[in-house]
């Protein structure tokens, strides 16, 4: 009797012991990792810097590129566009809970906000001398240039162009530096957003200094910070400190300029790395970027075309046969609308996809987003140049033609003041087009618009707000309006921006 | 009409006369016999009393006079012989406040089971299930032998759910399993075979005749060609300069178009899908070891082609005592073969429920006994039909989709009576479920070759996904009674709780023929070959600690009082949350006892019982709470970015019940009513919270809504009859529920599809744009503008209204009838759910010009063609769009079972020297539905009809022996 009762106990404790030793409640997920655990090792900063890139690379191209384009000069929606993207194009109907609008501005704010994590958990790693303390150096010099350039991004877009004698009163957007989800913040002005882009380039300039630049690069380099820098400061009308950061990569000689028709189509066809200071790694299957799929809409088994976008005549007229670029930037196709042919009809094939990306028989347009190519700083020199007074006229000239000459086209003479302006905004006209610069280009220029002849007027949508809509200069929809969801809930996202 | 606890009050008695060896052989005999339908009724009647059923309420047990708590029990007899494989759909109307909605007619499909009404917007809604007191992974029941269950508890309110705290307010679900009684060993055997069959006939699709005529009528109509009934139609005006030749051989081809006939019905369904089921049990032991043991082999064919279940099951239940010392010890185990039809509840071609619709009459899938497809079609010359009927019955030949289940349920209980009111108890177990999913496409195939398979030779998905649940629960109980009128039972438990689920899955390609069916015949991918495998999987787990209390006392029999304590401790909440305490109080009041009623005698008991107390449910995402990071790639590393916000404050979604019940026997018991009135309000009810996208994310759930289930119970049954040879009872069970959004936190409504989330509303409005009916000018469709205008355009965002009802029912129930005459039986079941309404997206399908060259409903005859016509059917060139006209009235009610039984007379039996007893039986379930349902079947457990596998029509007869 004794000893069952002893025996029984026993076993009713060791069970008992049994269970309570399993007494853990403190789980991590398994699919994905907890922030506690993700800032210990250099190795975590390396997968976090990675992030970073993977991230910027999904910001890049698509509706962050081709919005602007569309809401430009230089497309015609087609008759089978579907009305997608059609309220940018249309501008009246743009209303500030598009989705455009609102993806845009939460892609860039989550990048930010990836960086800013990324700034705050770097600071916690204790690296070990020699590489560890060099990788992690160039680890934080990437986060504070992804954030110069999402902030960049983001007060081209949703504020005023910068204008020195107001730029300290006019409303930029929200500066963020630190992760907080309830944070309520309010509209930094467009001085201070400036100012927080140049304490960043220039922390990365410091970080980076080390890291050189090299043709096509996919991670940054102190070329891509220069250029960063040259292009914020055009922006801001430092017309020397601009042509400076320019001219740091032109006269580097990394990225010499495509001066034949083979070269300029494979560049960008195959992504040949010629001429990129910076472009995001893109490989299939996994690891593809978004696409500038509104040009062409091949369909694979007629080999004819249904884009939602055709460039205008104008736009096509205004390259010279003689310009490389007219053949690489441009091809003439057959296309079916409303179930009619149309051939010759000329489209963008800037972006027709690079075969070695292509995940089926047909093109997928994957490409190596180009961020920065040496053509811009050409631009940014010469435009600088020009702006800055009689004293760099030459030299922008000079910067100017060697960019013309490149290209096949002949060398202008003589040009100086307004004359020399107008010729680097035309060839900042063709050799960016379709690039998302013509837009916040007319924005910083004080320019309107109106949109010209199509190439065939029976293959686009047409109507007062399509192919007959005029523009005036500074009209309030070149500034986006703040997303509608951000207004609502943040009631210090105020005021919004005037005429949304 | 229930058999209330019979058998268990049976086990009552069995303790308190345990010297009585006699009696006790009786007993046994009678517990078997229980689960014979027709026998149950025989036995003493004046053990039915409502106060004396035993309630299984988790951690212990109690008769109704010591319990406040809302509690029904299903018997197991209910459930022993239904042929259905997963248990939880032959719950459906058995018991009040629980409904159950089958959404697949698919044999071993689980049901929808929601307790009192649904309580969460994004969150579980399905109950905790216990199986002996350890808890079992939900919605995972076809390899479970329900002929193994003894009984089926439902506990509903506050009071019998808080016990279970953070796992306990969608209700929970135990199930007790027979278990062997001492005495010589019994064998029982039982089989029955039958068929399913389609429960409707027809799909309201054209025939060959309409078709033909539809197509020429619409080619007149709008010029649209869609199909060969436009095409070489004479009307047509580009045949009119056609040769004298060319025309007759326009005319030879719709005249044989026009004879052929195939009603698809007939190629993708089974008219007699054959069942079968044997079970062979055996039971017995001595006073210190006892078992029960069964085997079950179940195999049903579904009405759906290749579809089906095939299950082994086996189950050994032994319980020793040795003296002080008692231990029960449970284990079953079961393997099932689930062969299922792709795409299910979706409009591709390839599910066989939508190719019966969209298959055109006139196209005949079988030339010289060959399947002509979009494949083959060209060697044979071409078809002038689309080939959808055949391309999908291509696809059912060449392709498999089968599931295998392993799934197995162990528990030890141990117990140690330190003396006769004191004792000690501890219960570990774990429920195991294993499956592995393959489906396949064979290679060489038309569908082997298709654009989407890379390589274009077939397919081979294999995958495997691992559930493991371990419960521990260790404690201590004092039962005792003092001065013969304190009843006093004092409980206290520490339990521990862990899950663990995993899944992988590869795809592969460049299947090898003769290995198809196996992982090896995939072949390695490479850049060349272009079969580059896909591979998937996840892992996931919680852990939950918990202190439980529970005190009953009962006063004279009169006054009863039950308090419980849960502290539960979760894995799934942050850390700030991570305790939380659930209690509940409930006081129960027996008139009866009063001596201003001891006159009346008509009233046998009259008790009024109450309850307040407060529980959470489980949720959808066990690490919802951490700000999480997923993964990504850079240039071949790997990469983390966010993905999730996360949330600190992240916390139950917590219910507070109150339960007012009734429990009353009059006229010697023969009427027995239990009643229960409650209020259901759960708080902190997640709710996506939009962000400021500046945060770098959007939206994150937040604990801010407030939900209200308010309802009443009813549970009747009486005994009409009642003599030596004639029994006829009759019982009706019924719940009304009121679902009610009565926060949302800040914000008044948020839309959810074409449905929408709005204060004052129940949470599964729908909410769609008002349908106008046709123009009778124009032929145009017309819909309502909110202020009651009408209108051609169609505005989903502008347009739509909340009008349209909710697919939750307002009331469900059943309803269920006996009768014994000497050794005949017969029983009849209804279950009914009345007020809900649903999509019937079926008919977006079969009357949309969109889809216009698929088969279309017959609807359409009856369209708009000229002014004046007075028709709901626009005409044909009108664009379709979702509106009310959609929703339909999805009641309905179910005769869903009768049984018809002949146990042979006991003289007869005597002779054999053998058989204890035999009956025969025949019984039919899913019999007839009553609804004014335009589609298949009202049931569903969604707010879509979408060509789901509709419910089977089974009957069965069967024979069942006693040794």
């Amino acid at each position: 009797m004794k000893k069952i009762n002893i025996k029984a106990i026993t076993g009713l404790l060791l069970a008992g012991v049994f269970t309570s030793c399993s007494d853990k409640l403190e789980r991590l997920p398994y699919t994905s990792i907890e922030l506690s655990q993700s800032f210990k090792t250099v190795t975590d900063a390396k997968t976090w810097n990675n992030g970073l890139y993977s991230q910027l690379r999904g910001r890049v191209y698509g509706i962050y590129q081709f919005s602007t384009d569309i809401q430009g000069d230089q497309l015609n929606a087609s008759l089978d566009y579907g009305n997608r993207n059609g309220n940018p194009h249309r501008w009246d109907g743009f209303l500030s809970d598009d989705y455009t609008i609102r993806d845009v501005w939460s892609g860039y704010y989550s990048g930010i906000n990836n960086a800013n994590i990324a700034i705050e958990g770097f600071k916690t790693i204790t690296p070990k001398a020699g590489t560890e303390t060099t990788d992690l150096n160039k680890y934080k010099g990437d986060a504070y240039l992804a954030r110069a350039y999402y902030y960049h991004r983001l007060i081209v877009r949703w504020a005023k162009s910068y204008e020195p004698a107001t730029a300290a009163t006019d409303l930029g957007v929200p500066l963020v530096l630190v992760y907080d989800v309830a944070a309520k913040p309010a509209r930094a002005t467009v001085k201070q957003v400036y100012d927080q882009i140049l304490l960043d380039i220039t922390e990365a300039k410091t970080l980076l200094t080390a890291v050189p630049g090299k043709q096509g690069s996919t991670r940054f380099t102190k070329h891509v910070v220069a250029a960063l820098e040259a292009r914020v400061k055009l922006d801001m009308q430092d017309w020397a400190g601009a042509k400076a950061a320019a001219e740091e990569v032109i006269t580097a000689g990394t990225y010499p300029l495509i001066n034949n028709q083979a070269e300029l189509l494979a560049y960008w066809k195959d992504d040949a790395p010629k001429e990129t200071i910076y472009q995001s790694l893109t490989a299939k299957p996994s690891e593809l970027a978004n696409t500038n799929i509104i040009y062409l809409g091949l369909v694979a088994q007629t080999g004819k075309f249904t884009p939602d976008f055709i460039p205008s005549k104008w736009v096509v007229d205004f390259f010279d046969n003689t310009d490389f670029r007219k053949a690489a930037y441009f091809s003439a196709k057959t296309l079916t609308i409303q179930g009619t042919d149309y051939p010759g009809i000329v489209l963008v094939n800037k972006y027709q996809g690079n075969p070695a990306l292509f995940t089926a028989a047909s093109t997928n347009y994957q490409h190596a987003p180009k961020l920065f190519r040496i053509a811009e700083m050409y631009l940014i020199s010469a435009e600088a140049g020009a702006r800055a007074g009689a004293a760099t006229e030459a030299a922008a000239l000079t910067r100017l033609n060697e960019l013309r000459v490149a290209r096949g086209l002949t060398a202008l003479v003589g040009l100086t003041g307004v004359p020399l302006f107008q010729a680097v905004k035309d060839e900042r006209f063709r050799e960016l087009a379709f690039e998302g610069f013509r837009l916040d280009d007319l924005k910083r220029w004080h320019q309107g618009f109106t949109r010209r002849e199509p190439q065939n007027i029976n293959t686009i949508t047409q109507g007062p707000a399509y192919q007959g809509l005029t523009i005036a200069a500074d009209a309030d929809k070149f500034v986006w309006g703040l997303p509608t969801n951000d207004v609502t809930i943040n009631p210090n996202m105020k005021p919004q921006n005037q005429g949304w | 009409m229930y058999a209330w606890g019979l058998d268990i009050s049976l086990l009552l008695l069995e303790t308190r006369h345990k010297a009585n060896h006699m009696k006790q052989a009786l007993l046994l005999w009678l517990a078997v016999a229980m689960s014979i339908p027709g026998v149950s009724q025989q036995t003493d009647t004046t053990l039915k009393k409502i106060l004396e059923e035993v309630v299984i309420t988790g951690y212990n047990t109690a008769t109704r006079k010591e319990y406040t708590g809302a509690v029904s029990t299903i018997q197991g007899s209910k459930l022993n012989k239904i042929p259905m494989a997963s248990f939880d759909q032959m719950l459906q109307g058995r018991a009040p406040g629980l409904y159950v909605a089958s959404g697949s007619g698919q044999p071993g499909a689980p049901a929808k089971v929601v307790i009192r009404g649904q309580a969460t917007i994004s969150g579980s809604i399905a109950p905790l299930y216990v199986i002996d007191g350890i808890a079992v992974e939900s919605g995972v029941f076809m390899t479970m032998n329900p002929g193994d269950f003894e009984s089926v508890s439902i506990l509903k309110d506050a009071n019998a759910t808080a016990l279970y705290g953070s796992r306990g307010a969608n209700g929970v679900i135990l199930i007790t399993t027979k278990r062997g009684k001492a005495g010589a060993l019994s064998l029982s055997f039982n089989t029955q075979h039958g068929i399913s069959q389609p429960t409707r006939s027809s799909f309201n699709v054209m025939n060959t005749e309409e078709r033909l005529q539809f197509e020429e009528e619409v080619g007149l109509e709008t010029g649209r060609p869609i199909g060969p009934g436009w095409i070489f139609s004479a009307l047509n005006p580009a045949n009119a300069a056609l040769p004298p030749a060319e025309k007759q051989r326009y005319a030879g081809i719709l005249d044989s178009l026009g004879n052929i006939h195939t009603n698809w019905k007939d190629y993708f369904l089974r008219e007699s899908a054959p069942f079968h089921e044997y079970e062979l049990s055996a039971s017995g032991g001595t006073e210190n070891i006892r078992f029960y043991s069964a085997a079950n082999y179940y195999k049903q064919e579904g009405i759906a082609l290749r579809s089906g279940i095939e299950r082994y099951s086996f189950r050994t239940n032994l319980d020793v005592t040795s003296k002080r010392f008692s231990a029960a010890i449970n284990t079953a185990i079961g393997y099932t073969n689930n062969k299922l039809i792709e795409s299910e509840n979706g409009p591709a071609v390839i599910n066989p429920m939508a190719s019966v619709y969209y298959g055109l009459p006139y196209e005949q899938p079988y030339v010289n006994g060959q399947l002509v497809h979009s494949g083959n079609k060209a060697r044979f010359g071409g078809t002038y039909d689309t080939r959808e009927g055949s391309d999908a019955l291509e696809r059912s030949q060449n392709s498999t989709y089968n599931v295998n289940q392993l799934k197995g349920t162990l528990n030890t209980a141990l117990k140690y009576n330190f003396t006769d009111y004191l004792y000690a108890s501890t219960n570990l177990g774990f429920d195991y479920r294993e499956n592995v999913e393959v489906r396949t496409i064979k290679p060489g195939t038309y569908s082997g070759g298709q654009s989407s398979i890379p390589g274009r030779q077939g397919m081979h998905a294999e995958g495997m996904a691992r559930y493991f649940q371990f419960t521990a629960v260790s404690g201590l109980t004092y039962s005792r009674t003092l001065h013969d009128v304190h009843q006093l039972t004092v409980a206290g438990f520490y339990e521990f709780n862990r899950t663990k689920y995993s899944s992988m899955q590869l795809t592969g390609y460049g299947i090898t023929p003769g290995l198809a069916g196996t992982i090896s015949s995939i072949t390695p991918g490479s850049a060349l070959n272009g079969f580059i495998p896909k591979v998937e999987g996840g892992r996931t787990g919680t852990a939950l600690a918990s202190w439980i209390a529970l005190a009953r006392y009962l006063f004279k029999d009169k006054y009863s009082l039950n308090v419980t304590f849960r502290r539960d401790g979760s894995s799934t909440v942050p850390e700030n949350n991570r305790w939380h305490n659930f209690y509940s109080i409930g006081a129960g009041y027996d008139l009866k006892k009063e001596s201003f009623l001891a006159s009346h005698e008509w009233i046998n008991t009259l008790r009024l019982r109450s309850s307040y107390g407060t529980s959470a449910s489980p949720f959808a995402n066990n690490f919802a709470y951490t700000a999480g990071y997923g993964g990504s790639r850079y240039d071949g590393s790997p990469a983390i970015i966010p993905s999730a916000v996360g949330n600190e404050d992240y916390n139950w979604e917590y219910s507070k019940t109150f339960n007012a019940g009734v429990d009353i026997a009059l006229l010697d018991n023969r009427i027995r009513l239990i009643a229960d009135w409650y209020n259901k309000r759960t708080e902190g009810v997640f709710v996506d919270k939009q962000l400021s996208q500046t945060s770098g994310f959007n939206s994150q759930k937040i604990n801010a809504g407030v939900i209200r289930n308010r309802g009443i119970e009813v549970d009747l049954s009486g005994d009409i009859i009642r003599n030596e040879n004639l029994t006829w009872s009759a019982g009706f069970n019924v719940a009304y529920n009121q679902n009610r959004v009565i926060s949302l936190g800040g914000v008044n409504e948020f839309t959810q599809g074409a449905s929408i989330i709005r204060v004052g509303l129940p949470v599964n409005t729908h909410y769609i744009v008002k349908w106008g009916g046709v123009d009778p000018q124009t032929g145009k469709a017309r819909y309502y503008n909110r202020d009651g205008s009408l209108t051609t355009s169609y505005n989903v965002v502008s347009q739509s209204v909340a009008t349209f009802g909710t697919i939750d029912p307002l009331y469900t129930g059943g309803i269920t009838s006996r009768l014994t005459w000497k050794n005949f039986s017969a029983e009849v079941f209804f279950s009914f759910a009345q007020d809900l309404w649903r999509y019937n997206s079926e008919e977006y399908y079969t009357l949309n010009p969109q889809f216009i060259f698929s088969n279309q409903s017959s609807k359409w005859l009856s369209r708009w063609r000229k002014a004046g016509d007075i028709t709901d059917q626009p005409q044909v060139s009108e664009v379709r769009n979702f509106t009310s006209r959609d929703i339909q009235d999805a009641s309905y009610v179910r005769l869903r079972n009768v049984q018809l039984a002949y146990r042979l007379p006991a003289d007869l039996l005597k002779h054999t020297q053998l058989l204890r007893s035999a009956m025969i039986y025949v019984q039919g379930q899913n019999l007839y539905t009553f609804t004014s349902w335009g589609g298949f079947d009202p049931e569903d457990n969604n707010s879509t009809a979408y060509f789901e596998y509709p419910a089977a029509r089974t009957i069965t007869a069967g024979v069942s022996i006693q040794f």
